[in-house]
């Protein structure tokens, strides 16, 4: 209550002064703030990169989804050759799906951003091109 | 058959402990009934205690607790957001109960209830169950414009559909080969290393000279061991979460 009081005593011509301190030492600190996330997330980066065992569990968790994609289309063709008596048809076709799954699967789960993007066509040609090849 | 005491398969025999038969199946508590009984109960009774006091200062269980509990309300929330979080009692039961039981794995003389296929296929069946029956009430049939992916053209939809489908029978197969065979393989290779050490040993004082090496392979692997068994149930819990996700939101 007293603080308001000698705000509002103190004038307008104060005031703006003020505010202008103020916004200069908040700059400061979002530039303070900018600089020590960078460097964390830079800390932490590194730190991610360097464990060779989560490498390994990375390695064998897209092996597995690879192998599943595989061994479920050949369960499916199986399956329908054992109903339908078609024999190799159904497990040659749905080993390729399941293959094709397999290969959905890895690239689905290092990330999303590795899915084919959409958004190609915002773009001038050259870069779209670019970012196909890679 | 004489029981072979270097026998790295002998630790995954199922034995019937109460034999129990209705009619023609057998409903027989065995060991590994048994210690999957054991980790629940060691998992309750564990949470119970510790947090049975409430200190506003934690004490050491409590704060285990705490931190498991936010470890995975974290994990749930980051994968799903927060409609997800309604499936956290769903979530906290699985990773600890894979967690726990492949630690408990880790004890000399015990059976590893992860390292038999059926178990891991029937916790990632139950996973996928709640995903398709809450994916269904929540969504209806929208729900299945989840294996329509968008901007495919329409000559090519049939297979890509057929390839998304094949895709999401894939997961509960390999969310539970994974657990099932990084458990199996690493516990193979301890008991193989570790019958080195015995079957050298009996050579006289060369052999207990060479078997210095095969031990301290036992030593290491040991270590990874744990690390294994706890990062499986972290992947097996963070698979959960981003299966619920497609429950959750079917559209991305």
């Amino acid at each position: 209550m007293a603080k308001d009081d000698d705000a509002e005593r103190a004038g307008p011509a104060a005031g703006a002064a003020d505010t202008a301190a103020w916004d200069a030492r908040r700059a400061a600190l979002d530039a303070k703030l900018a600089e020590h996330r960078a460097r964390n997330a830079a800390e932490s980066a590194r730190e991610r990169k360097s464990g060779t065992s989560q490498g390994i569990a990375e390695g064998l968790k897209l092996a597995s989804e690879f192998v599943a994609g595989i061994i479920v289309g050949a369960a499916i063709g199986y399956g329908i050759d054992r109903l339908a008596g078609t024999m190799p048809f159904g497990l040659i076709v749905f080993l390729m799906i399941g293959f094709a799954a397999g290969v959905r699967n890895v690239l689905h789960s290092v990330g999303p951003s590795s899915s084919p993007a959409p958004k190609t066509s915002d773009e001038p040609p050259g870069r779209s091109s670019r970012n196909g090849e890679s | 058959m004489e029981h072979d005491p270097t026998d790295p398969i002998h630790q995954f025999q199922i034995n019937r402990i109460v034999p129990i038969k209705i009619g023609d199946w057998d409903f027989s508590f065995t060991n590994s009934a048994l210690f999957m009984v054991l980790t629940v109960a060691i998992t309750a009774a564990f949470l119970y205690y510790t947090t049975r006091g409430r200190g506003l200062v934690p004490s050491r269980g409590q704060s285990i607790t705490e931190l498991t509990y936010e470890f995975t309300a974290n994990m749930l929330r980051d994968a799903a957001g927060t409609a997800g979080m309604k499936f956290f009692p769903f979530v906290f039961s699985i990773f600890m109960f894979v967690l726990v039981a492949n630690l408990l794995g880790m004890f000399p003389y015990f059976f590893t209830v992860t390292s038999h296929l059926i178990v891991t296929f029937a916790l990632a069946m139950l996973v996928i169950t709640v995903v398709v029956v809450y994916g269904l009430m929540k969504h209806g049939l929208h729900w299945f414009k989840l294996f329509v992916p968008p901007d495919v053209p329409a000559l090519l939809l049939p297979l890509v559909v057929l390839i998304e489908i094949v895709s999401f029978v894939s997961r509960p197969v390999s969310l539970s080969v994974r657990l099932f065979a990084n458990m199996l393989a690493g516990h193979i290779t301890l008991k193989v290393f570790a019958g080195f050490v015995v079957s050298l040993s009996a050579l006289g004082a060369l052999g207990i000279l060479g078997s210095i090496l095969p031990l301290l392979m036992v030593i290491a692997l040991t270590a990874l061991e744990f690390l294994v068994a706890a990062l499986q149930a972290y992947v097996f819990a963070v698979l959960t979460c981003m299966y619920l996700n497609d429950a959750i939101h079917p559209g991305h």
